[in-house]
Protein backbone atom coordinates (compact mmCIF):
# COMPACT_ATOMS: atom_id res chain seq x y z
CA UNK A 1 0.00 0.00 0.00
CA UNK A 2 1.32 3.42 -0.81
CA UNK A 3 1.28 6.28 1.10
CA UNK A 4 -1.14 7.93 -0.92
CA UNK A 5 -3.61 5.79 -0.18
CA UNK A 6 -2.96 5.75 3.65
CA UNK A 7 -3.81 9.36 3.25
CA UNK A 8 -6.54 8.64 0.92
CA UNK A 9 -8.19 6.85 4.05
CA UNK A 10 -7.57 9.58 6.36
CA UNK A 11 -9.16 12.12 4.04
CA UNK A 12 -12.48 9.79 3.57
CA UNK A 13 -12.58 9.91 7.53
CA UNK A 14 -11.94 13.80 7.56
CA UNK A 15 -14.60 14.22 4.67
CA UNK A 16 -17.16 12.95 6.88
CA UNK A 17 -16.94 15.97 9.57
CA UNK A 18 -18.40 18.84 8.18
CA UNK A 19 -16.76 21.63 10.05
CA UNK A 20 -13.62 19.24 8.66
CA UNK A 21 -14.31 19.21 5.28
CA UNK A 22 -15.80 23.17 4.85
CA UNK A 23 -12.08 24.16 6.57
CA UNK A 24 -10.30 21.95 4.57
CA UNK A 25 -11.85 23.16 1.24
CA UNK A 26 -11.96 26.74 2.08
CA UNK A 27 -8.35 26.48 2.55
CA UNK A 28 -7.29 24.53 -0.16
CA UNK A 29 -9.60 26.75 -2.67
CA UNK A 30 -7.80 30.00 -1.30
CA UNK A 31 -4.38 28.68 -1.89
CA UNK A 32 -5.67 27.32 -5.19
CA UNK A 33 -6.67 30.94 -6.08
CA UNK A 34 -3.85 32.48 -4.97
CA UNK A 35 -1.46 30.56 -7.01
CA UNK A 36 0.40 29.83 -3.67
CA UNK A 37 2.45 26.54 -4.75
CA UNK A 38 3.59 28.32 -7.94
CA UNK A 39 5.65 30.84 -5.21
CA UNK A 40 8.41 27.86 -4.18
CA UNK A 41 11.38 26.72 -5.35
CA UNK A 42 11.28 24.97 -8.47
CA UNK A 43 14.06 22.80 -10.49
CA UNK A 44 16.63 24.38 -11.23
CA UNK A 45 16.54 26.69 -8.64
CA UNK A 46 19.25 26.76 -5.92
CA UNK A 47 18.44 26.10 -2.18
CA UNK A 48 19.32 28.43 0.59
CA UNK A 49 21.44 27.48 2.93
CA UNK A 50 20.00 27.02 6.21
CA UNK A 51 21.22 26.36 9.99
CA UNK A 52 18.36 24.92 12.58
CA UNK A 53 18.41 22.61 15.61
CA UNK A 54 17.63 19.37 15.67
CA UNK A 55 15.36 17.22 17.82
CA UNK A 56 18.86 16.78 20.20
CA UNK A 57 19.79 20.34 20.81
CA UNK A 58 22.31 19.91 18.14
CA UNK A 59 22.81 22.94 15.37
CA UNK A 60 22.36 21.08 11.59
CA UNK A 61 24.00 23.20 8.70
CA UNK A 62 22.55 22.04 4.94
CA UNK A 63 26.18 23.02 3.31
CA UNK A 64 27.44 19.97 5.68
CA UNK A 65 25.22 17.74 4.70
CA UNK A 66 25.28 18.68 0.83
CA UNK A 67 29.27 18.15 1.13
CA UNK A 68 28.48 13.99 2.08
CA UNK A 69 25.50 13.73 -0.31
CA UNK A 70 22.16 14.89 -1.86
CA UNK A 71 19.77 16.15 0.62
CA UNK A 72 15.62 15.53 1.03
CA UNK A 73 14.00 18.34 2.77
CA UNK A 74 10.25 17.57 3.98
CA UNK A 75 8.41 20.21 5.28
CA UNK A 76 5.69 19.76 7.24
CA UNK A 77 3.37 21.45 9.39
CA UNK A 78 3.41 19.29 12.79
CA UNK A 79 2.62 16.09 14.80
CA UNK A 80 -0.61 17.39 15.30
CA UNK A 81 -1.26 16.62 11.82
CA UNK A 82 -2.76 13.00 10.51
CA UNK A 83 -1.72 13.56 7.23
CA UNK A 84 2.16 14.52 8.45
CA UNK A 85 2.27 12.25 11.06
CA UNK A 86 1.64 9.26 8.36
CA UNK A 87 4.19 10.88 5.87
CA UNK A 88 7.10 11.13 8.36
CA UNK A 89 6.43 7.41 9.71
CA UNK A 90 6.67 6.75 5.67
CA UNK A 91 9.86 8.49 5.20
CA UNK A 92 11.46 6.47 8.48
CA UNK A 93 10.42 3.13 6.31
CA UNK A 94 11.90 4.83 3.00
CA UNK A 95 15.35 5.69 4.94
CA UNK A 96 17.73 3.19 4.04
CA UNK A 97 16.89 3.30 0.14
CA UNK A 98 17.11 7.50 0.99
CA UNK A 99 20.58 6.54 2.61
CA UNK A 100 21.43 3.72 0.46
CA UNK A 101 21.71 6.29 -2.87
CA UNK A 102 23.90 8.57 -0.25
CA UNK A 103 21.45 10.98 0.71
CA UNK A 104 20.26 12.69 3.56
CA UNK A 105 17.00 13.34 4.58
CA UNK A 106 15.75 16.26 7.10
CA UNK A 107 12.35 17.59 7.73
CA UNK A 108 11.22 20.55 8.75
CA UNK A 109 8.34 22.13 11.06
CA UNK A 110 7.39 25.53 12.41
CA UNK A 111 7.03 23.74 16.00
CA UNK A 112 9.22 24.44 18.80
CA UNK A 113 9.84 23.28 22.46
CA UNK A 114 8.35 20.05 24.00
CA UNK A 115 5.54 19.74 20.61
CA UNK A 116 8.97 19.71 18.25
CA UNK A 117 10.86 17.48 20.51
CA UNK A 118 8.43 14.78 20.82
CA UNK A 119 7.70 14.64 17.13
CA UNK A 120 11.04 12.51 16.17
CA UNK A 121 10.74 10.16 19.76
CA UNK A 122 6.94 9.50 19.21
CA UNK A 123 6.97 8.42 16.03
CA UNK A 124 9.86 6.59 16.06
CA UNK A 125 12.02 8.72 13.93
CA UNK A 126 16.12 8.16 13.24
CA UNK A 127 16.54 11.00 10.86
CA UNK A 128 16.85 14.80 11.73
CA UNK A 129 13.82 16.95 12.47
CA UNK A 130 14.54 20.58 12.48
CA UNK A 131 12.70 23.50 14.23
CA UNK A 132 12.52 25.63 11.93
CA UNK A 133 12.16 29.02 13.87
CA UNK A 134 9.37 31.53 12.97
CA UNK A 135 9.13 29.55 9.35
CA UNK A 136 12.10 31.58 8.25
CA UNK A 137 13.52 28.32 6.01
CA UNK A 138 9.84 28.38 4.56
CA UNK A 139 9.67 31.22 3.47
CA UNK A 140 13.00 30.64 1.76
CA UNK A 141 11.58 27.98 -0.20
CA UNK A 142 8.32 30.05 -0.75
CA UNK A 143 6.04 27.16 0.94
CA UNK A 144 5.28 29.51 3.88
CA UNK A 145 1.22 30.47 4.30
CA UNK A 146 -0.61 32.38 6.71
CA UNK A 147 -3.43 29.71 7.86
CA UNK A 148 -6.84 31.50 6.54
CA UNK A 149 -9.76 32.07 9.54
CA UNK A 150 -12.03 29.36 8.90
CA UNK A 151 -8.73 26.66 9.13
CA UNK A 152 -7.53 28.64 12.46
CA UNK A 153 -10.83 28.26 13.75
CA UNK A 154 -11.07 24.65 13.17
CA UNK A 155 -7.85 23.92 14.58
CA UNK A 156 -8.39 26.18 17.59
CA UNK A 157 -11.59 24.01 17.95
CA UNK A 158 -9.70 20.96 18.27
CA UNK A 159 -7.42 22.04 20.61
CA UNK A 160 -4.70 23.21 18.57
CA UNK A 161 -2.84 26.06 19.61
CA UNK A 162 -0.15 27.44 16.36
CA UNK A 163 1.18 30.53 18.80
CA UNK A 164 1.74 28.15 21.57
CA UNK A 165 3.35 25.88 19.53
CA UNK A 166 5.25 28.24 17.42
CA UNK A 167 6.12 31.36 19.85
CA UNK A 168 4.68 33.36 17.63
CA UNK A 169 0.91 34.77 16.69
CA UNK A 170 1.60 34.75 12.73
CA UNK A 171 -0.29 31.11 12.18
CA UNK A 172 2.35 30.54 9.61
CA UNK A 173 2.44 26.94 8.46
CA UNK A 174 4.09 25.46 5.24
CA UNK A 175 2.18 24.06 2.46
CA UNK A 176 3.95 20.59 3.09
CA UNK A 177 6.69 20.25 0.36
CA UNK A 178 9.62 17.50 -0.51
CA UNK A 179 12.07 18.69 -2.54
CA UNK A 180 15.23 16.91 -3.66
CA UNK A 181 18.59 18.78 -3.59
CA UNK A 182 22.13 18.02 -5.49
CA UNK A 183 25.17 18.62 -4.13
CA UNK A 184 25.68 21.15 -5.71
CA UNK A 185 22.17 23.15 -4.26
CA UNK A 186 20.80 22.65 -7.39
CA UNK A 187 17.07 21.59 -6.87
CA UNK A 188 16.56 18.14 -8.96
CA UNK A 189 12.72 17.82 -7.48
CA UNK A 190 10.13 19.62 -5.77
CA UNK A 191 6.96 18.22 -4.69
CA UNK A 192 4.69 21.17 -3.67
CA UNK A 193 0.97 20.95 -3.09
CA UNK A 194 -1.33 23.28 -1.57
CA UNK A 195 -4.08 20.06 -0.51
CA UNK A 196 -2.27 19.22 2.34
CA UNK A 197 -3.95 15.94 2.41
CA UNK A 198 -1.33 14.88 -0.75
CA UNK A 199 2.20 14.24 -0.29
CA UNK A 200 5.32 13.06 -2.24
CA UNK A 201 5.65 9.40 -2.49
CA UNK A 202 8.64 8.29 -0.96
CA UNK A 203 9.61 5.89 -3.69
CA UNK A 204 9.13 8.69 -6.07
CA UNK A 205 11.97 10.56 -3.91
CA UNK A 206 13.85 7.71 -3.64
CA UNK A 207 13.81 7.29 -7.89
CA UNK A 208 14.96 11.14 -8.09
CA UNK A 209 17.82 10.28 -5.65
CA UNK A 210 18.62 6.63 -7.62
CA UNK A 211 18.93 8.53 -11.01
CA UNK A 212 21.11 11.59 -9.25
CA UNK A 213 24.03 8.88 -7.72
CA UNK A 214 23.79 6.76 -11.04
CA UNK A 215 24.74 10.03 -12.95
CA UNK A 216 27.35 10.65 -10.44
CA UNK A 217 29.03 7.49 -11.13
CA UNK A 218 28.55 8.34 -14.59
CA UNK A 219 30.97 11.14 -14.24
CA UNK A 220 33.46 9.36 -12.61
CA UNK B 1 3.37 44.66 4.68
CA UNK B 2 1.07 43.03 7.09
CA UNK B 3 3.04 43.02 10.69
CA UNK B 4 3.19 39.23 10.88
CA UNK B 5 4.35 38.74 6.96
CA UNK B 6 6.86 41.38 7.89
CA UNK B 7 8.13 39.24 10.94
CA UNK B 8 8.57 36.27 8.94
CA UNK B 9 10.43 38.13 6.35
CA UNK B 10 12.64 39.38 8.85
CA UNK B 11 13.49 36.10 10.01
CA UNK B 12 14.27 34.77 6.30
CA UNK B 13 16.55 37.32 5.87
CA UNK B 14 18.15 36.43 9.06
CA UNK B 15 18.02 33.24 8.49
CA UNK B 16 20.02 33.99 5.19
CA UNK B 17 22.92 36.02 7.10
CA UNK B 18 22.95 33.36 9.97
CA UNK B 19 24.42 30.80 7.18
CA UNK B 20 26.51 32.92 5.64
CA UNK B 21 27.99 33.92 8.93
CA UNK B 22 28.10 30.22 10.02
CA UNK B 23 30.14 29.41 6.47
CA UNK B 24 32.92 32.13 6.42
CA UNK B 25 33.08 31.52 10.56
CA UNK B 26 32.57 34.65 11.33
CA UNK B 27 32.65 36.43 14.69
CA UNK B 28 29.84 35.85 16.64
CA UNK B 29 29.84 37.71 20.13
CA UNK B 30 26.60 37.39 22.46
CA UNK B 31 26.26 39.42 25.39
CA UNK B 32 23.64 37.52 27.37
CA UNK B 33 21.92 38.98 30.75
CA UNK B 34 20.52 36.22 33.52
CA UNK B 35 18.54 36.86 36.32
CA UNK B 36 20.42 36.11 39.44
CA UNK B 37 17.99 33.64 40.69
CA UNK B 38 18.27 31.83 37.40
CA UNK B 39 21.28 29.15 37.70
CA UNK B 40 23.64 29.73 34.11
CA UNK B 41 23.36 26.13 34.82
CA UNK B 42 20.49 25.51 32.58
CA UNK B 43 21.89 27.34 29.90
CA UNK B 44 24.72 25.06 29.17
CA UNK B 45 23.61 22.61 26.74
CA UNK B 46 22.65 25.43 24.06
CA UNK B 47 25.94 27.61 25.28
CA UNK B 48 28.10 24.40 24.85
CA UNK B 49 26.34 23.65 21.09
CA UNK B 50 27.29 27.40 20.60
CA UNK B 51 31.14 27.48 21.61
CA UNK B 52 31.36 23.48 19.71
CA UNK B 53 29.84 25.09 16.73
CA UNK B 54 30.89 28.67 16.37
CA UNK B 55 33.85 29.64 15.23
CA UNK B 56 34.90 32.78 17.45
CA UNK B 57 31.93 32.23 19.59
CA UNK B 58 32.72 35.16 22.43
CA UNK B 59 29.98 35.20 25.15
CA UNK B 60 29.62 37.80 27.91
CA UNK B 61 27.09 36.61 30.73
CA UNK B 62 25.92 39.46 32.77
CA UNK B 63 23.20 38.86 35.78
CA UNK B 64 21.06 41.07 36.97
CA UNK B 65 17.53 41.57 37.86
CA UNK B 66 14.55 42.23 35.35
CA UNK B 67 14.44 46.05 34.90
CA UNK B 68 17.68 46.62 34.79
CA UNK B 69 18.84 43.74 32.46
CA UNK B 70 16.16 45.08 30.32
CA UNK B 71 17.60 48.60 30.45
CA UNK B 72 20.79 47.63 29.18
CA UNK B 73 19.17 45.95 26.54
CA UNK B 74 17.62 48.84 25.01
CA UNK B 75 20.93 50.55 25.29
CA UNK B 76 22.19 48.26 23.33
CA UNK B 77 24.58 46.55 25.79
CA UNK B 78 23.13 43.18 25.87
CA UNK B 79 21.33 41.13 23.15
CA UNK B 80 19.32 38.87 25.26
CA UNK B 81 18.17 38.02 28.36
CA UNK B 82 16.49 35.20 30.46
CA UNK B 83 14.54 36.07 33.17
CA UNK B 84 11.74 34.96 35.05
CA UNK B 85 8.57 36.94 33.66
CA UNK B 86 8.11 40.05 35.56
CA UNK B 87 4.70 41.43 35.68
CA UNK B 88 5.16 44.39 33.27
CA UNK B 89 7.46 43.75 30.07
CA UNK B 90 8.25 47.13 28.34
CA UNK B 91 7.02 47.18 25.01
CA UNK B 92 10.39 46.99 22.73
CA UNK B 93 11.07 43.75 24.39
CA UNK B 94 9.87 40.43 22.75
CA UNK B 95 9.48 37.37 24.83
CA UNK B 96 8.89 33.85 24.24
CA UNK B 97 8.17 31.27 27.16
CA UNK B 98 10.85 28.45 27.82
CA UNK B 99 9.08 26.55 31.01
CA UNK B 100 6.97 27.58 33.60
CA UNK B 101 9.02 27.25 36.70
CA UNK B 102 7.28 25.87 40.42
CA UNK B 103 8.67 28.01 43.65
CA UNK B 104 9.88 25.61 46.17
CA UNK B 105 10.93 25.48 49.68
CA UNK B 106 14.39 24.91 50.43
CA UNK B 107 15.42 23.79 54.45
CA UNK B 108 17.11 21.60 56.25
CA UNK B 109 16.44 17.36 55.97
CA UNK B 110 15.36 17.11 59.79
CA UNK B 111 13.09 20.32 59.53
CA UNK B 112 9.36 19.78 59.73
CA UNK B 113 9.04 20.96 56.14
CA UNK B 114 10.99 18.19 54.83
CA UNK B 115 8.12 15.54 55.77
CA UNK B 116 5.58 17.43 53.81
CA UNK B 117 4.39 17.33 50.38
CA UNK B 118 4.08 21.11 49.67
CA UNK B 119 4.41 23.91 52.42
CA UNK B 120 1.46 26.50 52.31
CA UNK B 121 2.03 30.22 52.83
CA UNK B 122 0.74 30.31 56.73
CA UNK B 123 2.59 27.87 57.34
CA UNK B 124 5.63 29.32 55.52
CA UNK B 125 4.78 32.12 57.93
CA UNK B 126 5.59 30.40 61.06
CA UNK B 127 9.07 29.96 59.84
CA UNK B 128 12.15 32.47 59.65
CA UNK B 129 12.81 33.20 56.40
CA UNK B 130 16.06 33.55 54.95
CA UNK B 131 16.02 36.71 52.44
CA UNK B 132 18.25 37.84 49.36
CA UNK B 133 20.10 41.12 49.71
CA UNK B 134 19.49 42.26 46.35
CA UNK B 135 16.28 43.99 45.95
CA UNK B 136 13.86 43.58 43.44
CA UNK B 137 14.44 39.85 42.18
CA UNK B 138 11.94 37.44 41.49
CA UNK B 139 11.63 35.50 44.72
CA UNK B 140 10.91 39.34 45.99
CA UNK B 141 7.83 39.85 44.11
CA UNK B 142 6.68 36.17 45.66
CA UNK B 143 7.27 36.70 49.38
CA UNK B 144 4.82 40.23 48.53
CA UNK B 145 2.80 38.47 47.30
CA UNK B 146 1.84 35.46 49.23
CA UNK B 147 -0.35 35.88 52.15
CA UNK B 148 2.04 35.65 54.74
CA UNK B 149 0.62 37.49 57.86
CA UNK B 150 2.11 41.24 59.13
CA UNK B 151 4.01 39.75 61.88
CA UNK B 152 5.15 36.58 60.74
CA UNK B 153 9.33 35.71 60.69
CA UNK B 154 9.61 37.62 57.33
CA UNK B 155 11.24 40.53 59.65
CA UNK B 156 14.70 38.33 59.82
CA UNK B 157 18.59 39.21 60.75
CA UNK B 158 19.50 36.76 57.86
CA UNK B 159 20.01 37.88 54.66
CA UNK B 160 22.61 36.18 51.75
CA UNK B 161 24.39 38.40 48.74
CA UNK B 162 23.63 35.57 46.53
CA UNK B 163 22.28 31.94 46.32
CA UNK B 164 25.47 30.18 47.95
CA UNK B 165 24.75 32.24 50.42
CA UNK B 166 21.06 31.42 51.16
CA UNK B 167 21.70 27.65 50.62
CA UNK B 168 24.89 27.91 53.15
CA UNK B 169 22.35 29.55 55.63
CA UNK B 170 19.91 27.13 55.23
CA UNK B 171 21.85 24.23 55.79
CA UNK B 172 23.17 25.78 58.69
CA UNK B 173 19.91 26.05 60.34
CA UNK B 174 19.89 29.37 60.49
CA UNK B 175 15.47 29.32 58.79
CA UNK B 176 13.95 28.24 55.43
CA UNK B 177 14.17 30.09 51.59
CA UNK B 178 12.45 30.31 48.65
CA UNK B 179 14.19 29.40 45.76
CA UNK B 180 12.85 27.56 42.30
CA UNK B 181 12.66 23.34 41.43
CA UNK B 182 15.16 24.84 38.04
CA UNK B 183 17.67 25.76 40.80
CA UNK B 184 20.19 23.33 41.38
CA UNK B 185 20.82 22.93 45.17
CA UNK B 186 23.26 21.04 47.28
CA UNK B 187 22.87 17.62 48.47
CA UNK B 188 21.76 17.73 51.89
CA UNK B 189 19.03 20.70 52.22
CA UNK B 190 15.52 19.66 51.56
CA UNK B 191 13.29 20.76 48.49
CA UNK B 192 9.78 20.98 49.17
CA UNK B 193 6.96 22.71 46.60
CA UNK B 194 5.06 25.46 47.29
CA UNK B 195 1.28 25.07 47.92
CA UNK B 196 0.42 28.26 46.29
CA UNK B 197 -1.08 27.63 42.55
CA UNK B 198 0.07 31.42 41.73
CA UNK B 199 3.56 30.06 42.95
CA UNK B 200 4.94 29.58 39.65
CA UNK B 201 7.36 32.16 37.21
CA UNK B 202 7.42 32.07 33.97
CA UNK B 203 10.75 31.50 32.59
CA UNK B 204 11.22 33.68 29.39
CA UNK B 205 13.85 34.53 27.25
CA UNK B 206 13.86 38.07 25.56
CA UNK B 207 15.11 40.20 23.29
CA UNK B 208 14.27 43.72 21.59
CA UNK B 209 11.30 44.34 19.32
CA UNK B 210 12.42 45.51 15.92
CA UNK B 211 16.11 45.18 16.36
CA UNK B 212 18.02 42.80 13.51
CA UNK B 213 19.23 40.02 14.99
CA UNK B 214 23.12 39.37 14.83
CA UNK B 215 23.68 35.51 13.16
CA UNK B 216 24.88 34.49 16.77
CA UNK B 217 22.01 36.14 18.89
CA UNK B 218 19.57 34.12 16.20
CA UNK B 219 20.90 31.17 16.23
CA UNK B 220 20.73 31.27 20.19
CA UNK B 221 17.52 32.26 20.32
CA UNK B 222 16.61 28.94 17.32
CA UNK B 223 18.36 26.67 20.21
CA UNK B 224 16.31 28.29 22.86
CA UNK B 225 13.23 28.27 21.53
CA UNK B 226 13.31 24.42 19.69
CA UNK B 227 14.61 23.58 22.94
CA UNK B 228 12.63 20.87 25.17
CA UNK B 229 12.65 22.04 28.40
CA UNK B 230 10.83 19.72 30.80
CA UNK B 231 13.38 17.53 30.23
CA UNK B 232 16.21 20.13 30.71
CA UNK B 233 15.24 21.40 34.17
CA UNK B 234 15.87 18.08 35.63
CA UNK B 235 19.21 17.58 33.85
CA UNK B 236 20.11 20.74 35.35
CA UNK B 237 19.09 19.82 38.56
CA UNK B 238 20.83 16.10 38.28
CA UNK B 239 23.83 17.75 36.90
CA UNK B 240 24.40 19.81 40.16
CA UNK B 241 23.80 16.95 42.18
CA UNK B 242 26.40 14.22 40.74
CA UNK B 243 28.75 17.58 40.38
CA UNK B 244 28.49 18.09 44.13
CA UNK B 245 28.44 14.26 45.01
CA UNK B 246 32.03 13.62 42.89
CA UNK B 247 33.72 16.70 45.40
CA UNK B 248 36.14 15.36 47.31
Amino acid sequence: MSLGDDLDKIREHGAANEKIRFAYESMVGQLGRAEAAGRALKIGDTMPSFLLPNAEGRLVFSDDLLRQGPLVVNFFRGNWCPYCRRTLEALETALPAIEGTGGHLVALTPDTGSHFAETKGRHGLTYDILSDVDGAVGLQFGVLFRAPEPYRELLASLGIDLEERHGNSGWFIPIPATFVVDQSGVIRYAFVNVDFTRRAEPEEVVDVLRALSGRQNACG
Amino acid sequence: MLPHLEAAFVAAQTASAQAAAFRRRADAPLHLGLNPTISARILMPVLRELGDRINAFELTLVEGISDALFVKMLDGDLDAAVVAEPDKLPERINRWLLFEDRYVVLCEPGHRFAQLGEVSASTLAEERLLLRSQDGSDFDRLLARLPLAADSQRSTRHCGGNEDHVEQMVAAGLGVAVSAASQPVAPGIAVVPLADPDAIRPIIVTAVAGRPHSPCLATFLKLMRARDWRSATEDSRSAAALSEASKP
